[in-house]
């Protein structure tokens, strides 16, 4: 069961689940969802589920030592001649032990299984002649460990968990199982979205029964997302595939070209998975975030990363950028920067810091890898050079009286982030770090249509056919969005409409899924793109 | 009167698939190649060129995956034995296909024999592979949707035929020659490697379809360094047995056929070459003529056809 879209689990898999929880008593439903995730998690990963249970099993323990320490501060607190300054620091030292000692042993088994290699190639040129001296032989062969399934999602999940608990804003859950199965809930596991305990965590364990209209909004929502996937992302991938393998054989066209298919291919396989996920989540009446929210009407970098990959931005926003920003060194940066700067300027300048850390950490969370490192470093010019030029900008416009909510304006606002946003997709997909710079470059001085004039470009992967397929279907996919933009849903829309409306729908959006899909003789099935982060 | 809500749900999900299940039926009846042959978009038109042969002429089916058609020579075994046969053999088949493709002869064809190279036995396959195929052979547009690109108005007009065959009756000639190393090869052993469950379940269902259409299934083993051992060989036999199949392993004991991994493989032990094929045919043709359900029907007028094409594959050989 590699993918959510193949039929072991559309045909098989999801509906022995869905069978399984509506015959069980409301109150173990919960147990039936936390089983069907193990299996799931067991048929791709195997043996490797004992990671999973050394996770979820310390986020536990230190949880409840966390909610232990708490309850003896307070009990110590209420005692009569207590030292309240000592009781409070003492037991945030505690406190903060017990936090670093279950993050420590969960980045650990990350930092292992996706950064060890990385980190011994970095370090290689370094470390051998230096262990050489003492004697010691550093291991020249890379130490490549296969990753259990949605390591990358379940640790932030269960870091997240930790650091609630630590700051109180959730209490933490006194049953192992329950957190099992927020951490391992199965149509989350391979691709997320980035579940907060808070406001998820409940809903999983409510056993709400499945209802008809659940079924029917879950099952179009899938329908749509394997629609997405099959017609546009797989149909892509080869050409993709073609140029970025050998870019050096492609002009700067040609490289322009892969790099706007590769963010389609990107969007459409996300966010279809993303529609599987919200659609199963819908069926078992748990109500998940949205991980999209139509990031191609973006008008600026900074607004793409509020409506792309949603969950992972904000995880970064409340654990790494807001930390940072209110740490010590930051805020006398951001003083001395203010008298600097002035007081619009400087507090700009001095967040890059915080901002910085937040982009190299999102980078490096895709993969161990240069271009990972690159493509955080573009996006964190990106939308730092983007803040501190706003305040030029918008002056500038008032001086040419040119109205910035005008459309003409705000047609060149989405282009430029459309270029932006393909630049950066650019540096995420290449071979690596010089393979990346390898193909700006190209695209930059070496950008010609001529590959479009004499027909190469229809001999990479996708012909003719192909691209009038691709261009209608994400007309349609742009078109719905506008459409979601605007309030409007056509699950609710269809849903409230007669039987035959609501069958016709359904019946065209899957029979063009059916001939228009690239799947079969002469396609590779393409595996979840985002579970191999 | 409003029916109940569940009620109501059931009623929209019945005519839903009501109306997928039409869909799906018109739209295979438009992209479902009208001949099968590659220009009409027939996949592995080779192998499905048995249906293009004349009705109940066909005495054996050779079924597996490149072991067969790169083994079996039924043109070879006309001439040695006057018994007619095709290889319904595809690349890396998986035994779903081999169950599909077995209706489908059976549907033109009423072999007395259905000969099942083993190798297939052990290529694993997921559940919604099978159900795939399944869905596939219920309505081909699952198979055949790419055709939308190739469509033309005779797709809406014409019903599907099969007229043509393939030269050589399925089989696929293989010139080269790249010695194997056979240190090792079939090396004693009491292992007996694993058969998956769905695999065996297939192989089962494969006999009741042969003994439905009075067919006898036979297993055989062809001669491969690369993909054959002891503990396979043990397996299958061990799987004969208890289904009552017969087994013929060409690799080893009194059926073993004679190879010379230096000139008869071309590919360093993984399939034969035409040498190594021709060898295999004959070592076939005994065994074949050994068996009751087969008469030769050499010098028979109704099966001239044979005896040219025969001629045409000579005169490639000599190439």
């Amino acid at each position: 069961m590699k993918s959510y879209f193949s039929l072991t689990v559309l045909a098989l898999f999801l509906p022995a689940t869905m069978l399984c929880y509506q015959l069980m008593p409301r109150r173990l439903r919960w147990l039936v969802l936390l089983a069907a995730s193990y299996i799931f998690f067991w048929s791709i990963s195997g043996k490797l589920l004992v990671f999973l249970l050394i996770s979820t099993g310390t986020i536990w323990l230190a949880g409840i030592g966390l909610d232990r320490l708490l309850r003896e501060r307070a009990s110590r607190l209420r005692a009569p001649g207590a030292n309240r300054r000592d009781i409070k620091r003492r037991y945030a030292r505690y406190m903060r032990f017990v936090l670093a000692a279950g993050l420590v042993v969960n980045l650990s088994m990350l930092f292992a299984f996706k950064y060890l290699s990385f980190a011994q190639r970095l370090l290689a040129p370094l470390a051998t002649p230096l262990l050489a001296h003492a004697g010691i032989t550093f291991p020249q062969e890379a130490v490549a460990l296969a990753a259990p399934i949605g390591i990358s999602f379940y640790t932030l999940q269960a870091v997240s968990y930790l650091i609630d608990v630590h700051r109180q804003s959730i209490s933490a859950d006194r049953n192992p199982a329950r957190l099992a199965l927020f951490l391992s809930f199965f149509p989350l596991i391979m691709e997320g979205p980035i579940c907060r305990y808070g406001d998820t965590a409940q809903a999983l364990w409510a056993g709400r029964p499945i209802t008809a209209e659940n079924i029917s909004r879950g099952g179009m929502r899938i329908l749509w997302g394997l629609a997405k996937k099959v017609i546009v992302a797989d149909r892509v991938n080869l050409l993709v595939k073609t140029v970025f393998e050998q870019y050096g054989s492609y002009d700067g066209g040609v490289i322009a070209l892969a790099a706007v298919l590769y963010t389609v291919q990107l969007y459409c396989d996300f966010s279809g998975t993303m529609d599987f996920v919200m659609g199963c989540g819908r069926i078992f009446g748990v109500t998940l975030p949205e991980n999209f929210k139509q990031p191609y009407l973006s008008r600026t970098a900074s607004e793409f990363w509020q409506r792309w990959h949603i969950t992972l931005g904000t995880w970064f926003r409340d654990y790494v950028f807001y930390p940072l920003s209110l740490s010590k060194p930051v805020k006398r940066l951001t003083s001395a920067a203010r008298k600097a700067f002035g007081n619009r300027m400087g507090p700009l300048a001095a967040s890059g810091v915080a901002l910085l850390a937040v982009w190299l950490g999102n980078g490096l969370w895709h993969g161990a890898g240069g271009q990972y490192v690159l493509f955080g470093l573009f996006w964190f010019v990106a939308i730092w050079i983007g803040g501190l030029t706003e305040p030029f900008a918008q002056a500038l416009c008032e001086r040419l009286r040119i109205d910035r909510a005008s459309m003409p304006y705000r047609v060149l606002q989405h282009v430029r982030t459309l270029a932006i946003i393909f630049v950066g997709e650019l540096i995420f997909r290449a071979q690596g770090g010089s393979a990346a710079l390898g193909m700006l470059g190209k695209l930059l001085g070496g950008f010609t249509l001529e590959s479009f004039a004499n027909g190469t470009v229809l001999g990479l992967g996708m012909d003719a056919a192909d691209f009038v397929c691709v261009g209608i279907a994400v007309a349609v996919i742009v078109a719905v969005g506008i459409l979601r933009e605007r309030g409007v849903s056509l699950t609710t829309w269809f849903w409230s409409h007669n039987a035959v409306t609501w069958s016709a729908a359904v019946c065209a959006l899957a029979i063009i899924a059916v001939i228009f899909g690239a799947y079969g003789a002469g396609y590779v099935p393409v595996d979840p793109m985002y579970a191999s982060f | 009167m409003r029916l109940p809500q569940p009620l109501r749900f059931v009623l929209r999900l019945c005519i839903a698939v009501a109306i997928f299940l039409g869909l799906l039926a018109i739209t295979s009846r438009i992209v479902m190649p009208k001949n099968n042959q590659d220009e009409f978009g027939q996949m592995d038109s080779a192998a499905n060129g048995i249906l293009g042969e004349p009705a109940d002429s066909i005495d054996v089916v050779f079924l597996g995956d490149s072991e067969s058609y790169t083994a079996f020579s039924p043109l070879q075994l006309w001439h040695e034995r006057g018994i007619t046969s095709y290889v319904c053999g595809t690349a890396g088949q998986p035994l779903p296909y081999t169950y599909s493709l077995l209706g489908k002869a059976l549907s033109k064809q009423s072999p007395n024999v259905v000969v099942l190279e083993t190798n297939c036995l052990f290529r694993d396959f997921t559940p919604g592979f099978a159900l795939l195929r399944a869905a596939q052979d219920a309505f081909p547009v699952l198979e055949y949707h790419n055709r939308w690109k190739s469509l033309r108005v005779e797709d809406l007009t014409t019903a599907p035929r099969t007229t043509w065959t393939h030269s050589l009756k399925g089989f696929s000639i293989k010139r080269d020659t790249v010695a194997a190393d056979a240190s090792g090869w079939m090396a004693p052993s009491d292992e007996l490697a694993d058969i998956p469950i769905l695999n065996r379940w297939y192989l089962e269902q494969i006999n009741r379809l042969c003994r439905e259409h009075g067919a006898t299934l036979v297993l055989v083993s062809t001669p491969s360094t690369v993909n054959w051992n002891t503990p396979r060989h043990n397996r299958v036999a061990q799987l004969a047995a208890d289904l009552d199949i017969a087994y013929y392993d060409l690799n080893t004991g009194s059926t073993r056929v004679d190879i010379d991994w230096t000139q008869d493989t071309c590919d360093g032990g993984d399939h034969l070459n035409i040498r190594g094929a021709q060898k295999v045919t004959t070592a076939m043709g005994s065994i074949l003529g050994e068996r009751s359900e087969l008469t030769s029907h050499a010098g028979d007028g109704a099966y001239v056809s044979w005896d040219e094409a025969y001629a045409v594959y000579a005169r490639q050989l000599e190439q």
